[in-house]
């Protein structure tokens, strides 16, 4: 305890953490100041021009919309397809009413979706599921796609932004330990306290108990700010237990995101010592696994294992991924359909977990057999 | 304490290699040291002799490849949680967290420790560093933050004071000042183990040495023993240089002359000299007898030809300032 009481008042003492504090204060009032301006009223002069263009196109389709199908129809068949397939249908050439032509509302919660009466239909192609080969039939969707309204509601802003508190809880443990390994201070410690592995606990419990109020703050302000802001514009929106349980659940699994990423920094500090290493490795992981690998090249057997798949998922209760798959029918020759794969809340918090505890563990076993210069 | 008839530091064979481009690089080599307890201990060495690694592994710093060693009978670094609090170690140039003052780095350590934070003032006020305790380890000059670091390991009111090299870069009065302070420690009935290649800042405050080249031991005891032992020159002022120096070859002497002055080196006797001269009819008008200092007796033994023998003086022997009062002896 003792030396968890040093950690902890040198954790407040250092001054790039009380920077990282401020900063973690900035970027949660920005969130909640977009809060605000996403959640304001479309000022008068553009619904004045939204309703200008939305005139004149029920004014053009009302003149026009037949010719229109009619050239469509004749396209779909040039190109051998059915008229549903080319998108020739009535719907496509109906304005419907202003409300649907400038969008919903942008309000913190959503509303409870309609049940969907008939079949379920693939998500990508309109298809019933039930239909298509095996192989092609996407999981169900989890987490915020999984409502209607929910991506786009103020709740959906908020947890999208939560894990920038997690990259500054990873931030927080690095420059805790890695400034002690570079200066040598950790040699003069070592001389007062040489079990190694009450030292390296002392510190990771330290980065963590230390990060935890400047992330619950962060988090906190950035949340409730949030709600807050869009109150201001009377936009709350529909906020049942079902949502403010999803709201709480993604803060108060980012809040445990960041202070396990502070002790996965402090123990990359402990194993990388400088602060630019552990930097230079955590942007090359990100650059290579995760966008070139994950995002450009898309090789789908990796995703369901990046951090950042992992990371969306553990904060979002769950979240998808898609993987173009084709297969060849006797009747219908090549079909192909992007399939949509979940990935759980639960799978999220296991991978996470996992990759702390190996780099923590593996930290530990070479600080405690590491020559100390 | 019961330390009594027992060393402050004793190792056997330890043993330490470094990984380099090209190959592995011998730190320490089988080093055999024993420091007794109480007193300042000596431990010289050219650059690169192997004191820092050794010190490192009496610290747990670093592993050695193979050896053991012991501080005040625990066997390290397995049993250094046991003993550490007996020991104040400054290893190298004093490392504590920059951006902090001198004080909140020693009150972050007294907080680790244990130590009430009264110590802290009493430590600083001991080094003389109460009026600047508020200010910035980074701005400190190079003295100050060696007494800060003296400061740092009386928190503990250590048994054992390790200093590595505490005087490189002080001017002339940083120096004498920490040279007073490990006699004033050691005249309190501790022990410090000094590490230093200047020998003569050493000399004047070692009652016993050590001296490693190449990270062997080549020799260790007193230092009035070292000294004595060492063979002595003496300068002859004689008429009839030429006949004495033919007599005194002959004799199996080696001889200089230095300005009209005979040097003979290898000196075991100086009535030898005289006995050899008298026999044929040569008198002389003056011998002075040259002193060996540490440094002859240093340069002697870790001279170009490397490390010779070891050359050891058991501790049991007379002329320590104290601590042969304790019994302690060479193993």
């Amino acid at each position: 305890m003792r030396l968890l009481r040093a950690e902890l008042w040198r954790f407040r003492s250092r001054l790039l953490i009380r920077w990282i504090a401020v900063g973690t204060l900035v970027i949660a009032g920005l969130v909640a100041v977009g809060a605000y301006v996403q959640s304001a009223p479309m000022p008068e002069d553009q619904v004045a021009m939204m309703r200008a263009d939305y005139d004149a196109t029920v004014a053009d389709y009302a003149e026009n919309g037949a010719q229109y199908l009619e050239d469509c129809r004749a396209q779909a068949e040039e190109q051998g397809l059915s008229d549903e397939e080319w998108g020739c249908t009535e719907e496509a050439y109906s304005v419907g009413d202003f409300e649907d032509w400038i969008g919903p509302p942008s309000e913190f919660g959503w509303d409870e979706p309609e049940a969907v009466e008939g079949p379920e239909l693939s998500p990508y192609n309109g298809t019933p599921v039930e239909d298509l080969p095996a192989e092609l039939r996407s999981e169900p969707l989890v987490g915020m796609e999984a409502v209607e309204g929910a991506s786009w509601s103020g709740v959906g802003n908020v947890l999208t932004l939560l894990p920038v508190f997690v990259l500054l809880g990873l931030v927080t443990g690095v420059t805790f330990t890695a400034a002690e390994m570079s200066s040598g201070a950790i040699s003069n410690w070592l001389t007062f306290e040489p079990r190694r592995r009450r030292v390296f606990w002392s510190k990771a419990s330290g980065a963590a108990l230390g990060t935890l109020p400047i992330a619950l703050v962060g988090i906190a302000v950035a949340g409730l700010g949030s709600y807050a802001a869009y109150g201001l514009h009377d936009a709350y929106g529909t906020m049942g237990s079902e949502q403010w349980g999803y709201f709480a659940g993604g803060m108060a699994r980012a809040l445990v995101a960041a202070v396990v990423a502070a002790v996965v920094g402090a123990s990359l500090g402990i194993l990388l010592r400088h602060t630019a290493i552990v930097a230079g490795v955590v942007v090359g992981w990100f650059v290579v696994a995760e966008f070139i690998l994950g995002l450009a090249m898309q090789v789908s057997a990796l995703t369901p294992y990046l951090l950042s798949t992992n990371l969306v998922a553990w904060i979002q209760g769950g979240t998808n991924y898609q993987v173009t798959r084709c297969v060849v029918d006797d009747t219908q020759g090549e079909i192909c359909e992007g399939v949509n794969y979940a990935v759980s809340t639960a799978h999220g918090g296991i991978v996470l977990g996992a990759v702390a505890v190996v780099v923590t563990l593996f930290a530990v076993l070479v600080f405690r057999r590491r020559d100390v210069g | 304490m019961g330390d009594e008839h027992q060393l402050a530091i004793s190792t056997r064979g330890l043993r330490k290699t470094y990984r380099t481009r090209q190959g592995r690089s011998v730190g320490v080599q089988g080093l055999d040291l024993d420091v007794p307890v109480g007193g300042v201990h000596g431990f010289l060495g050219p650059n690169g002799s192997g004191k820092t690694t050794t010190i490192r592994m009496l610290l747990g710093l670093i592993r050695p490849d193979s050896g053991s060693a012991q501080i005040f009978g625990h066997e390290v670094p397995r049993d250094l949680p046991a003993v550490i609090d007996r020991v104040g170690a400054i290893v190298e140039s004093p490392k504590f967290y920059p951006a902090f003052s001198g004080r909140r780095n020693l009150e972050l350590l007294a907080t680790g420790i244990g130590a009430p934070r009264t110590e802290v003032d009493r430590v600083l006020a001991e080094v003389g560093l109460t009026e600047r305790a508020k200010d910035k380890f980074r701005g400190y000059s190079l003295g100050m933050k060696q007494r800060l670091a003296i400061a740092a390991t009386l928190l503990k009111d250590p048994d054992l004071l390790i200093f590595d090299e505490p005087t490189n870069g002080l001017d002339p009065a940083g120096i004498k000042e920490i040279r007073s302070t490990m006699r004033s420690l050691a005249d309190r009935g501790k022990t410090v183990l000094v590490s230093s290649h200047i020998l003569g800042e050493v000399e004047q405050v070692a009652d016993t040495v050590s001296i490693v080249s190449r990270g062997t031991l080549v020799a260790q005891g007193r230092v009035a023993d070292l000294i004595g032992a060492s063979t002595q020159s003496v300068r002859l002022c004689i008429t009839d240089t030429s006949a004495a120096t033919f007599a005194l070859v002959e004799a199996g002497y080696a001889v200089r002359d230095d300005a009209g002055v005979l040097v003979v080196d290898g000196v075991a006797e100086s009535s030898h000299v005289t006995r050899v001269l008298a026999d044929r009819g040569l008198y002389l008008s003056e011998l002075v007898p040259v002193r060996a200092d540490l440094e002859s007796v240093f340069l002697e033994l870790t001279g170009d030809d490397g490390p010779g023998a070891s050359h050891e003086i058991a501790f049991a022997g007379a002329g320590a300032r104290q601590p042969g009062d304790q019994g302690g002896e060479a193993a």
